[in-house]
């Protein structure tokens, strides 16, 4: 369970460059965009970009709807299971 | 935002479809003497209709340092109207590569990279007719030894009509065409692909798509602070292909059965470097684009068919440091 956040948290470090911050920094549940992490649309594209090559989970856009499961690495974790298909 | 609507929000000119029909006709099968006074006639009620464009020509002109009299401006409408029957004839395919003139510039480096397989993102412009730019595509009659599919980035938003009318003149076009706007990691990620496999993606660097306007970034054009989208100039980033600004005028603005030129420049700015660097990597690429556009501009005015003031800053929805 806890594997796959830190999978996550990696994959979004290595995607975005944030070379000061480790896996530890990022609070599971703790908003990704504006607030907490701060990021914008287009580091929503290319992490999602970076999930679906690492995860091989797909967005096909990214609107309101599909902005949810951007909300939290935890969001990202659900949806990540939700829609792995083993 | 100020009084000048965006363009998704505008409506296309013209109503209903037996224009499109009457258009088909002037564009296919009218010989000159018939087309002209026709489209001249047809442009001169638009021009007279369309306040907002008036002024946005004029404005444009000025800043071109021309001079921008009643009658520039009604010249500058009917350049618009006569690329937009041209624009029909590049759908069909019905432009020879024969009537293109290229120049001495970047293009056998586009054609060897081509040649070598690859594929690569060029960022094309709304002065003069990108569909000119399809002619080098028909790979038989062309410059590329080898066949490759072109991919258009395009704003779909408010120009259904303007799709149907595709659809009519070419509908396997329309298949191959992304929407600007819903442009998401599925899409970049088949884009990237693409261009691996040898393909060739067009976007325009002079407009926004209506869901990302709020992303612009300032540059100089024509001597004055700019707004121009990032939209494109990210997407290269994100793409990682060899980027290349295409143009394609007609000759002489006002003679409208001059051949076209087409102008190919090899982006010189390099987007491998860090992320934290993009910023900066994008305003370069941004600005180089812009100084190209900004020659051909001055040269071919009439043929500036983006009736938008780029010198107004845009609303910023969401307001972002470059």
């Amino acid at each position: 369970m806890d594997d796959l956040n830190l999978r996550i948290k990696e994959v979004l470090i290595r995607a975005l460059d944030l070379e000061e911050i480790i896996p530890e920094d990022i609070v599971d549940d703790a908003p990704l965009f504006g607030d907490g992490l701060g990021l914008d649309s287009i580091d929503a594209l290319e992490l999602g970009i970076a999930i679906k090559e690492n995860f091989n989970v797909s967005f096909a856009t990214v609107n309101d709807e599909t902005r949810k499961h951007f909300a939290s690495v935890n969001a990202l974790a659900a949806y990540i299971r939700a829609n792995t298909k083993e | 935002m100020g009084k000048d609507k965006h363009w998704s929000e505008k409506q296309e000119f013209g109503k209903g479809d037996w224009q499109f029909r009457f258009m088909f006709w002037i564009a296919g099968a009218a010989p000159y003497f018939v087309r002209f006074p026709v489209i001249a006639v047809v442009t001169f009620f638009f021009f007279l209709g369309a306040r907002d464009e008036r002024v946005l020509s004029r404005n444009f002109l000025i800043h071109a340092g021309k001079r921008a009299t009643v009658f520039s401006v009604y010249l500058h409408f009917l350049s618009f109207s006569f690329s937009m029957f041209e624009k029909i004839a590049g759908w069909g395919n019905n432009v020879p590569l024969a009537s293109i003139e290229t120049q001495n510039d970047d293009i056998q480096k586009l054609v060897a990279e081509l040649n070598e397989g690859h594929g690569a993102f060029l960022i094309c412009s709304h002065l003069g007719n990108m569909e000119m730019l399809r002619s080098f595509t028909g790979f038989n009659n062309t410059h590329a030894a080898r066949p490759f599919e072109v991919l258009p980035v395009v704003d779909f938003s408010g120009t259904v009509r303007f799709n149907t009318m595709l659809r009519q003149v070419n509908p396997g076009l329309i298949e191959k065409i992304i929407d600007a706007n819903s442009i998401g990691p599925d899409t970049v990620i088949s884009i990237t692909e693409q261009v691996k496999n040898g393909n060739v993606v067009v976007i325009a660097g002079d407009r926004t798509a209506a869901k990302t306007r709020a992303r612009s970034s300032e540059v100089s054009f024509l001597g004055k602070t700019a707004y121009f989208p990032q939209g494109a100039f990210t997407l290269a980033a994100l793409v990682q292909a060899p980027v290349y600004f295409a143009f394609a005028v007609r000759k002489r603005d006002l003679d409208f059965r001059a051949p076209y030129e087409m102008h190919i420049f090899k982006a010189e700015t390099s987007l491998n470097g860090p992320r934290k660097n993009r910023p900066e990597m994008l305003a370069a690429l941004m600005k180089e684009y812009v100084a190209h556009l900004e020659t051909l501009c001055v040269k071919h005015p009439y043929q500036w068919y983006n009736f938008y003031n780029f010198w107004e800053h845009p609303a910023l929805e969401e307001k972002e440091t470059v």
